[in-house]
């Protein structure tokens, strides 16, 4: 058993639930849930990557860019769910080492911030077609800004762990 | 084996000693790979879903395929780039790794799989170009290049996960 220290309660709870148990209980099942956050992460990105690339001109030009954001928010919203699924069981599996790394509290504010944004700004102005370009563009470049940070603090948690 | 001797020589090799001996390279190395993976699979899940039916099915399947393929393949040559170098970096522990070596076999069935849909069903695109139902014989390559691309990166993070790094 892993010394708790000075976890929190809440972790400590996390930490000994009968899910992070079941994560424990065979040393393949974190691999394969990672794999499937990572098959998530690649469903979200590429998704507003690709609808990005196309507010900055630079894929499937002739398709407007409000039809480009319909056609890809379904995919999106898969990929996310494969990540609210998979990330929270990630979490738990060793909750006290994620409670103290860095990288992962720098990857949880930088996801609030990136799906806040695409939700409330982002996608509503891509939906909205009428948005000036220069406007949509500036909207596009933090977008992808933010969510290069999400992969990359989610990167460094593994990188970074030693 | 022959290929195993060549892997220790690519491991001894001056590039490999200085890619193993550096704290730097390894997660620099890892982060492209893994960048070139997300702008790769990212942008060909697009094509793939197109030719099942699935999301840009309004858009003409080369339009699609000419738009985002470029991407696709940059994204693949920062990842052979770098995986090439990593490979160097402990070659020889590679080719014993079974993780490896699915991932060689899946990465050479993709290739096959681009190749025949581009020596078969794709030459006569034109005909099927605006279908949203495409082909059979193009519903199974974009469902194969799908099923191979999570193989890859499936056994690809086992490596990981198999070998001890560092040490």
């Amino acid at each position: 058993m892993q010394n708790l220290g000075e976890a929190p309660q809440l972790i400590q709870f996390f930490q000994t639930s009968a899910a992070a148990q079941f994560m424990r209980g065979e040393k393949w099942r974190y691999p394969a849930v990672e794999i499937l956050h990572l098959a998530g992460l690649i469903l979200v990105f590429g998704s507003v990557f690709v609808l990005n690339l196309r507010i900055f001109g630079r894929v499937l030009r002739p398709v407007p860019v409000e039809e480009v954001a319909r056609v890809l928010a379904p995919i999106t919203l898969a990929g996310l769910s494969i990540q609210v699924l998979t990330g929270p069981l990630l979490f738990i599996a060793s909750a006290a080492r994620f409670y103290t790394s860095v990288p992962f509290w720098t990857k949880i504010a930088l996801l609030a911030a990136a799906l806040a944004y695409h939700f409330f700004v982002h996608r509503p102005l891509a939906f909205r077609g009428k948005t000036p370009l220069s406007k949509m563009r500036l909207s596009a470049a933090l977008s992808m800004i933010l969510w290069a940070g999400v992969v990359l603090a989610g990167l460094a948690i593994e990188l970074l762990a030693g | 084996m022959w290929l195993f001797e060549i892997a220790k020589a690519i491991e001894a090799s001056a590039l490999g000693t200085y890619l193993r001996e550096s704290q730097f390279w390894f997660p620099v190395l890892n982060l492209f790979h893994v960048l070139g993976l997300m702008v790769a699979a990212g942008t060909v899940v697009f094509w793939d879903l197109r030719l099942l039916g699935i999301g840009l099915k309004r858009t003409p399947v080369s339009q699609v395929g000419h738009s985002l393929l470029p991407w696709t393949w940059s994204g693949f040559a920062v990842m052979f780039v770098t995986g090439s170098l990593l490979f160097t970096l402990e070659a020889g522990r590679l080719y014993q790794n079974i993780f490896f070596r699915m991932k060689v076999l899946f990465l050479l069935l993709a290739g096959l799989n681009v190749l025949l849909f581009h020596l078969t069903v794709y030459k006569g695109v034109e005909g099927w170009d605006l279908d949203r139902v495409t082909p059979l014989r193009a519903r199974l390559a974009g469902a194969v290049s799908l099923l191979l691309w999570f193989a890859i990166l499936a056994s690809g993070r086992a490596i990981g996960y198999t070998l001890n790094y560092g040490a």
